[in-house]
């Protein structure tokens, strides 16, 4: 997004206009089983009365999930081979000659047949898997995604959504984003927000051992973090604010189990689209579990008192 | 708790204020006639006392502000703020971090703020960024240009249907006025197309932009509503846009305004005019026609601007004008964020840098001063940057100081710019030099009396004490000495207390949100939300009791109510 920008829309949008829903490496049928009857496949839209009749579905997956069943073209593309499929279809879309009988394992007559479908479209809607962007060529992959559909909306309308996975991971990057400019790996240490990915972000502070003791709130680093990282966690001291039992639980010295937002408290969460969804609160917590924001600001006043 | 400001030379346009020396008691946050003995004395000698600067459009909190964050951690980069004692660090130069936002305005003097553009569809995300910025009172303005409840209640001519919708968004997304962006543009660019006249249809709805602006302006005055319409007008930043500008303007010529609240005498705020006054047919032959857009809102009563002054640095643009927004990114092809938001609007995010060096921005440059220096009818003219769009607020005492002294302003003319800037506009004939009651009109005086803020831009008894103090001499031609004395200001007070001393910040505070909560006739209102409701789930991707802000989202709010109950 730092490199090209990020041209998405509100989940409704691909409801109302979308006349061409592609999924790039993800399964919603299994992994966002509410996604495809709810916004962009299924449902009647202001502008697409008749649902799913109204819409060319695309599945980009290597196995055939079911997702890609009731595709109407699945494109079985080899593993680890997205950089240079979405490299064919920019060629193809700019008017280049694709010289070899295949990318990826998708005939070249195909890919440029995808090109057309993509630019007769009157709305395309391209939704990717975390798959995209854990395969090789990592953030390149999203990258060029983006200039793939910043490309598309020379000849129509074609917008790109992130299909995450993890609940508000939006929600901390939105916060961190206004109070301090930057949206995660910020370094406070010098008096001032310092943001240098590779640099300051948690796995590389973790990894090289300047970390001497870490909150982690919510976050599963025991299951996400390369080993390296772990190791380093297991020896130093670790705090966790978090509800369940995690492999990141199984690490800390001190677990702080906060009320569970949307049942024990109210808060806003971040959808992937940018929509902030308020969480009511429905019951009351069991005695003395408070609140994440709370057990902070009582951490802070704490802090405070020490210096 | 009581203050006098002692010997400062006051301008105040609203009571006639021009230049005096006086002093200014203040007790319990309020301007007073007198004060006991045991009031703080303040020695303004040698310096300019001001009400509180107003801004009457900028984009500080909310998606597309935070994008812009998200996506430029360059621009970070360019402007930091440590940590220092209470205050808190924050970064960003054209798009700074919430709590540097408000440190920054009122080391300007700037006591108020009026965010230009809310999806109401995300207005909880632009209350929770007000949640944490400091210094200012600050309002919003909810999008309804391009939103399809609008659109039906303008194709079926159901006006009161209507402004028992405007009634209801204003209250549940805390919005204060109607912004209308790219009429039918927006809407539009759901297909990836644009509209270019005001009689062009709306793909997909059987109406046309000069429908929407009149349709709501007529509502606006049937509410009342403290402000006017605030309109962005079709083909923002296109050669020969400025017919289109001045038949918008001309569109509303002869509805009457009818506020419920405050004074307002006007029906239409075109902003960032400067974007809007182009003449030529590509940029090739790209010429100014800022004297046409002046020489029209002069003559014609009914018109407010805020002009929109390019300040020629490395900025971020952001508007809820999408299809704009992808046009510029192709000039500069750096990088684009667009979100289209369901059934309201879009928007989009492009970085820009205005070099000096080049033709067309400094040709922008001169447009925008061109509108100042041509405009006569000083009280309907307003001073911003649309920031960040044409330059950052933070180069608004640098603006001042380029109308103020002719000196100043001829020598980036001549010396800093690209000669299209005096070849191609009338700047260079212009001798005239803004006085400081006319900085005073422009930076407050206006803007308060626009939105109907009645205690605010000025400093007669009643009013908010809400001031500026700057230490300048009122004969003052040297730029960079204007430029620094409003840059950093000897005071700022507010509500009575000390926020920045000498430029340095003394004292953090939080300030109320104004929203307006107008009141229609109950049958109707109850009509109209069945009507909401019964097309909500087709609509939305969140449910209606999602929708509304809740009281939570605000430090503390300012409900300015109206009873318009006789819409019925
Ligand atoms: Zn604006």
């Amino acid at each position: 997004m730092q490199d090209s920008g990020y041209p998405v829309a509100t989940l409704a949008e691909a409801t109302h206009r979308a006349d061409l829903v592609i999924y790039w490496a993800c399964n919603p049928i299994h992994a966002h089983p509410r996604h495809m009857t709810r916004y962009p496949v299924f449902p009647r839209g202001f502008f697409r009365e008749r649902g799913r009749k109204d819409r060319t579905l695309i599945v980009v997956d290597p196995r055939k999930t079911d997702t890609a069943k009731i595709a109407d073209i699945h494109l079985q593309i080899e593993q680890h081979k997205d950089y240079e499929l979405i490299s064919a279809l920019r060629a193809a879309l700019n008017g280049l000659t694709i010289e070899a009988d295949k990318v990826a394992g998708i005939p070249t007559e195909v890919i440029y047949q995808v090109v057309d479908t993509c630019k007769s479209a009157q709305y395309g809607a391209l939704f990717f898997g975390m798959g995209i962007t854990m395969t090789r060529g990592k953030h390149r992959n999203i990258d060029n995604a983006i200039r793939l559909v910043i490309d598309l909306n020379r000849y129509t309308k074609f917008i790109l959504t992130p299909m995450r996975g993890h609940y508000n991971v939006n929600g901390f990057n939105q916060v961190a984003s206004w109070i301090t400019g930057y949206s995660y790996a910020i370094d406070f240490s010098r008096g001032y927000p310092v943001y240098n990915p590779g640099e300051t972000s948690t796995i590389n502070l973790l990894k090289r051992g300047e970390v001497d003791a870490m909150l982690n709130i919510a976050a599963d680093a025991g299951a996400h973090f390369p080993q390296k990282a772990i190791e380093h966690i297991a020896k130093i001291p670790l705090i966790c604010i978090e509800p369940h039992k995690t492999p990141t639980t199984e690490l800390a010295n001190i677990i702080l189990p906060p009320a569970l937002a949307g049942i024990e408290c109210d808060g806003i969460a971040y959808r992937m689209d940018g929509v902030p969804i308020e969480l009511k609160k429905i019951i009351e917590p069991p005695e003395g579990v408070l609140p994440d924001r709370e057990i902070i600001e009582r951490l802070i006043k704490k802090v405070k008192e020490y210096l | 708790m009581e203050l006098i400001i002692k010997n400062g030379i006051v301008f105040d346009p609203a009571n006639g204020i021009d230049g005096e020396k006086m002093d200014i008691c203040v007790k319990d946050g309020k301007i007073v006639e007198s004060v006991s003995d045991n009031a703080k004395v303040i020695d303004a000698s040698n310096c300019v006392v001001m009400p509180g600067g107003v801004d009457p459009h900028s984009h500080i909190a909310g998606p597309k502000v935070n994008t812009g964050r998200i996506m430029r951690p360059e621009d970070s980069l360019m402007e930091i703020y440590k940590k220092k004692g209470q205050f808190k660090s924050g970064t960003g130069f054209s798009i700074p971090s919430t709590y540097k936002t408000g440190y920054q305005y009122s080391e300007l003097g700037y006591t108020f703020c009026v965010e230009a553009a809310m999806p109401p569809l995300k207005a909880k995300h632009v209350h929770e960024e007000f949640v944490n910025t400091p210094q200012i009172e600050k309002t919003a303005m909810p999008l309804f240009g391009n939103n399809w409840f609008v659109f039906n209640y303008i194709i079926e001519k159901d006006f009161k249907a209507l402004a028992a919708y405007v009634a209801w968004v204003l209250k549940v997304s805390r919005g204060y006025a109607i912004k209308i962006v790219n009429p039918g543009g927006t809407e539009a660019w759901g297909w990836g197309m644009n509209v270019h006249s005001l009689d062009d249809p709306v793909p997909g709805f059987d109406i046309t932009p000069r429908e929407i602006i009149r349709g709501l302006a007529k509502v606006n005055e049937m509410l009342g509503l403290p402000h006017s319409i605030h309109v962005h007008p079709n083909n923002l930043g296109h050669p020969g846009n400025w017919e289109t500008t001045l038949e918008t303007m001309d569109c509303v010529k002869e509805i009457k305004p009818a506020p419920r609240v405050g004074n307002r005498e006007t029906v239409y705020h075109n902003t960032h005019v400067q974007f809007h006054s182009y003449g030529g047919t590509s940029w090739k032959d790209f010429e100014a026609k800022g004297v046409e857009i002046a020489e029209y809102v002069n003559k014609n009563k009914h018109v407010t601007i805020d002009v929109g002054q390019i300040t020629l640095d490395e900025t971020t643009t952001m508007t809820a004008d999408g299809p704009m927004e992808f046009d510029l990114y192709m000039t500069t092809r750096l990088k684009w964020a667009n979100c289209d938001v369901e059934v309201e609007t879009g928007s989009g995010v492009v970085p820009f840098i205005y070099s000096p060096k080049g033709p067309v921005y400094s040709l922008q440059w001169a447009i925008g001063l061109e509108i100042f220096l041509y405009t006569k009818a000083m009280d309907r003219i307003m001073l911003t940057t649309d920031h960040p769009n044409a330059g950052p607020f933070t180069r608004y005492p640098r603006v001042i100081a380029w109308l103020m002294s002719k000196k100043y302003r001829d020598e980036w003319l001549y010396n800093k710019v690209h000669k299209w800037a005096h070849q191609r506009s009338r700047i260079g004939d212009s001798d005239r030099e803004y006085t400081l009651y006319e900085i005073a009109q422009v930076t407050r005086t206006n803007a308060a009396k626009v939105f109907g803020l009645t205690e605010k831009g000025h400093l007669g008894v009643g009013a908010d004490a809400d001031i500026a103090i700057y230490e300048i001499d009122p004969e003052e031609k040297d730029g960079k000495k204007i430029e620094k004395a409003f840059r950093y200001v000897k005071y700022t007070i507010k509500r009575g207390e000390i926020l920045v001393k000498d430029g340095e910040l003394v004292n953090e505070k939080y300030y109320e949100t104004w929203y307006v909560d107008v009141k229609v006739g109950e049958e109707l209102y109850n009509e109209v939300l069945n009507d909401i409701r019964s097309k909500w789930p087709k609509l939305y991707s969140v449910s209606f009791e999602n929708y509304p802000v809740s009281d939570k989202l605000a430090n503390s709010w300012k409900v300015v109510k109206i009873d318009a109950t006789d819409i019925n």
